[in-house]
């Protein structure tokens, strides 16, 4: 693989931070990492780019071996959540900056700027000054300044959390087409799921400064390995082994073998099957609206299942219902 | 865990190693060598007699059993408890004014407020003594016999003199209340009197005692004043001056010395104790509005007239008794008293500035330097450079003045260093660090991490961070800090004076010499000279500070 990543350790004041993380990304590909707040993507990104010392571990880069490289030399450019253009400097000189640095002819330099202008859609824009551009436009511009000097790899930290939900959405479209048209090995940090699945080529999730699982975001979605993941990438209802024994046992065919609290059945909200019937021993609960669809709260033996419907469906609170799952939509994870 | 590949050490060019090794232990060993040093010598030869051997407590013994030495101690805690009752007093008045009036003139009155922070200490006493002494002019015009030496003298001349500061500190804690409170207040139906009293008072508690502290910590350690104008009452600063520089009994003027840090260390400890609680206040704060009120603006603006009256009166009447030809008796304007007495005329006063070309300079890049150490310093380092750099505020000038006296005009570093310009910087900076650094600290918060970050993946090293994000940010603070620094070395006297030599003198300390030999008309020329070249740096810090900012803020993105 182009870059690999093995083993990284990392403690701030005697509290693991990193603890073990290894993967792999391919030449062209784009890996999210994603994960809850404070689980350490910022520091591994940071690791990888040099601007951080690992207390172990290595990271290579094609033929590369990273490791001891300094920053200024790893050739990895970085985008982050805001505040990182020169406001001083006008946009032609902010994304000029790295190449400058290496010594490009002026000539050459402003050839490269109009072409990264064009290519993050803001052509006119090279004599503004950050402080006259929006956040979106902000980014491109960093986006811009991190490409100017081809570098090897790419690494976004959470660039577009500081956005409004609309820009947002159009800048992922462009950010995953930019990296298409480029090819160039990028790794994305976020904690918004939706962002990851809808982007990422792989998705490596993290919890507490170890690696979850590393799945494509369909498998990811689909076949979580453990209960934060399903947890934590899209919603489900976690149900315990001896709840399914006396439940629904034709879910059991697909458990791994081992002791009761050691895996959880992960079923998704859309795949609760909910039928209308006069003696069905589940009970509709309140339900909250969400556009296309409807989410419910069920009530059956115990529990409270939820429960996805289209928002057309005839149901109301407190009606009888049967719930059922189909064995295959149900996937048992690591408790 | 057990299986973890040991570390592999990041190669760092040299150039940027050196580079880091310099600015990071070039700061560390001047606060070594130029404030902890010094200090731990005065500690230590306030325990020690000459000829006598190990340490013993016979000066501290001393101190209790010679009377002049308790009652000066005495004289000193009564003056500055009763300039401290009078300038928080006048202080919250002005300050109620500056931001809690619509008052019109309030520009001016600040200026006047100013006044006492442009000159040297000895300016007030000067201005007291032309006003009031036995031969001044109110006893020219009324008869009365006046006489300004002593008790009232010396606390006119410290409230003057920490009035501007005080008012600063409570003007800010003000600022800081926020309006949100009043809006209550108001919709519950509370009177003016009754929001002052629960809200403006209440929530401005921290700076109230913030600035009791500093107003009572500057006066008891004052030197200016209290040689011009303590006559036969005698302070605590007059002891330790003619301890050292009039029996040379260095040892006995250590102790004295030793006494002086207690008020100011712990003023420190409570102050900062006393900040902690108060917190940063609300993120959202936002001042108070300012509503119309006639009565309110008619009080606060006759009481701070009454309250700024007598310091504009002492400066101008300094100035103009510069101008006459013999004060107060003949009143001819002459410029006779700009042609000092002094041997060697006016070269103090270029010895002053470029002093204070070379405090600042040095100053402001070693503590430039110390900010960005703690700024990528572990947080455990951080915390403890951070006391070392804000501890020299609780040195008064006094004890850095003997201090230096004691460590480096004998000793191993005496031929190199005494009687130089550069020793002089040296205390000038560390006499004034704590604020220097503070200011700087704060400045370097708002440099963006991410910006430097940036740089470094471009390829960029340390010169080019330094260049293109920390200075474009901190420009307007830095200078700041270096005004800051060359204004408080052209008027400050406390430590200097007891490093002057007669081939190395300086401005302040002409103005005490003429002073003290009776010319006290050339003092005044003197005086207005150190005032006027400290208002044009002033002028010029305004300036600078102001277009930096200006340039900066123009750019800056509103990304949150
Ligand atoms: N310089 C540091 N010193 C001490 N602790 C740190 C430092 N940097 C990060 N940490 C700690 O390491 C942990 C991981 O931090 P990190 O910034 O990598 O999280 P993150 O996954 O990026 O979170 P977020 O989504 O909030 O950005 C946190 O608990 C944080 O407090
Ligand atoms: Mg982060």
């Amino acid at each position: 693989m182009y870059l690999q990543i093995d083993n990284l350790h990392k403690s701030f004041a005697g509290q693991r931070v990193l603890d073990g993380i290894g993967f792999a990304a391919g030449e062209h590909e784009f890996v999210c990492l994603l994960g809850p707040s404070g689980c350490g993507k910022t520091t591994l990104l940071r690791i990888i780019a040099g601007l951080l010392e690992a207390d172990g571990g290595t990271i290579r880069l094609g033929t590369r071996e990273l490791t001891p490289l300094p920053a200024q030399q790893r050739n990895i450019g970085l985008v982050f959540q805001s505040y990182s253009l020169f406001p001083t400097m006008t946009v032609a000189q902010n994304i000029g900056y790295g190449m400058r640095l290496r010594r490009a002819t002026r000539a050459s330099i402003a050839a490269r700027c109009e072409e990264l202008l064009a290519l993050v859609r803001m052509p006119d824009a090279a004599a503004r000054y950050p402080a006259e551009l929006s956040g979106g436009q902000q980014q491109r511009v960093a986006l811009a300044r991190a490409l100017a000097v081809d570098p090897g790899l790419l690494l976004l930290d959470e660039p577009l959390s500081a956005l409004d939900a609309r820009v947002r959405e159009q800048l992922r479209g462009e950010l995953r087409q930019l990296q298409r048209s480029l090819a160039i090995p990028t790794l994305m940090v976020t904690h918004d799921q939706e962002e990851a699945l809808s982007m990422a080529d792989r998705i490596v999730c993290m919890n507490q400064g170890r690696i979850e699982q590393i799945a494509a975001p369909r498998e990811l979605y689909l076949r979580p390995r453990t209960a934060f993941v399903a947890g934590f990438v899209g919603e489900s209802n976690l149900l315990p082994t001896a709840w399914i024994r006396e439940v629904w046992p034709e879910l059991l065919v697909h458990r791994p073998s081992g002791s009761d609290d050691m895996f959880v059945a992960c079923v998704r909200p859309e795949d609760v099957l909910v039928r209308a019937e006069a003696e069905g021993t589940a009970r509709m609960g309140a339900a909250t609206f969400r556009g296309a669809t409807v989410r419910w709260q069920i009530e059956w033996r115990g529990r409270q299942l939820l429960c996805e419907q289209h928002r057309d469906t005839a149901l109301a609170q407190g009606d009888a219902v049967s719930v059922s799952v189909r064995p295959d939509r149900c996937t048992w994870v690591r408790a | 865990m057990n299986t973890c590949t040991p570390a592999t050490r990041v190669y760092r060019p040299g150039t940027e190693r050196a580079l880091g090794l310099l600015g990071g232990g070039l700061p560390l060993l001047a606060l070594a060598l130029f404030f902890v040093y010094p200090l731990l010598s005065i500690g230590w030869r306030s325990f020690t007699v000459d000829g006598a051997g190990g340490p013993t407590l016979a000066n501290y013994l001393r101190l209790w059993s010679e009377p002049g030495i308790a009652r000066a101690a005495w004289h000193s805690l009564t003056m500055s408890g009763t300039v401290t009752v009078l300038a928080l007093a006048a202080g919250l008045l002005l300050a109620m004014l500056f931001k809690r009036s619509r008052v019109r003139g309030r520009r001016l009155m600040f200026a006047v407020l100013m006044l006492p922070m442009l000159a040297p200490s000895l300016m007030q006493g000067l201005g007291l003594l032309f006003l009031l002494g036995r031969n001044g002019l109110v006893h020219r015009w009324t008869g009365l016999d006046t006489d300004i030496y002593g008790f009232w003298g010396l606390v006119a001349a410290n409230a003057i003199y920490a009035l501007p500061q005080a008012t600063l500190i409570i003007a800010a804690a003000l600022e800081r209340t926020d309006h949100r409170h009043y809006d209550a207040a108001l919709t519950m139906g509370a009177s003016p009197w009754r929001q002052f009293l629960d809200i403006t008072l209440a929530q401005s508690r921290y700076g109230l005692l913030a600035a009791v502290f500093v107003v009572f910590s500057v006066t008891i350690t004052d030197f200016g004043n209290a040689i011009v104008l303590g006559g036969p009452y005698r302070v605590l600063a007059n002891e330790v001056y003619d301890q050292v520089a009039g029996q040379m009994d260095i040892n006995m003027g250590a102790a004295v010395g030793m006494l002086l840090l207690l008020p100011a260390l712990a003023s420190l400890l409570v102050e900062r104790s006393a900040l902690r609680r108060a917190g940063t206040g609300s993120e959202h704060a936002r001042p108070a509005d300012v509503r119309p009120g006639r009565g309110r603006d008619l009080g606060l603006g006759l009481g701070s007239v009454v309250v700024l009256a007598p310091v504009l009166a002492v400066f101008a009447t300094v100035v103009y008794a510069s101008l006459v030809k013999l004060w107060p008796y003949r009143l001819e304007l002459t410029l006779a008293h700009y042609h000092t007495d002094l041997p060697d005329g006016y070269t103090p006063i270029f010895t002053s500035l470029k002093l204070a070309l070379l405090t600042a300079l040095a100053g402001t890049v070693l503590v430039f330097a110390l900010t960005l150490l703690v700024r990528r310093a572990r947080p455990s380092l951080a915390r403890g450079l951070h006391v070392m750099a804000t501890l020299p505020a609780a040195v008064p000038g006094l004890v850095i003045g003997i201090a230096y006296l004691m460590s480096f005009n004998t000793g191993p570093l005496a031929d190199m260093l005494y009687g130089s310009l550069f020793l002089m910087a040296a205390c000038n900076l560390y006499h004034y660090h704590a604020q220097s650094y503070l200011m700087l600290a704060t400045g370097m918060r708002a440099v963006p991490g991410a910006l430097e970050d940036a740089v470094t993946c471009l390829g960029g090293g340390l010169l080019r961070r330094l260049r293109d994000v920390v200075l474009p940010f901190t420009a307007p603070t830095v200078a700041s800090v270096f005004f800051f620094l060359f204004m408080q070395s052209m008027v400050t006297l406390s430590a200097v004076v007891f490093l002057v030599t007669p081939e190395l003198n300086l401005a302040s300390v002409a103005v005490m010499q003429l002073d003290a030999n009776g010319f006290v008309s050339q003092a005044a020329a003197y005086a207005t000279c150190i005032v006027a070249s400290v208002a044009a740096a002033a002028l010029a810090m305004r300036v600078c500070a102001t277009l930096l900012a200006r340039h900066f803020q123009r750019r800056t993105p509103d990304v949150a």
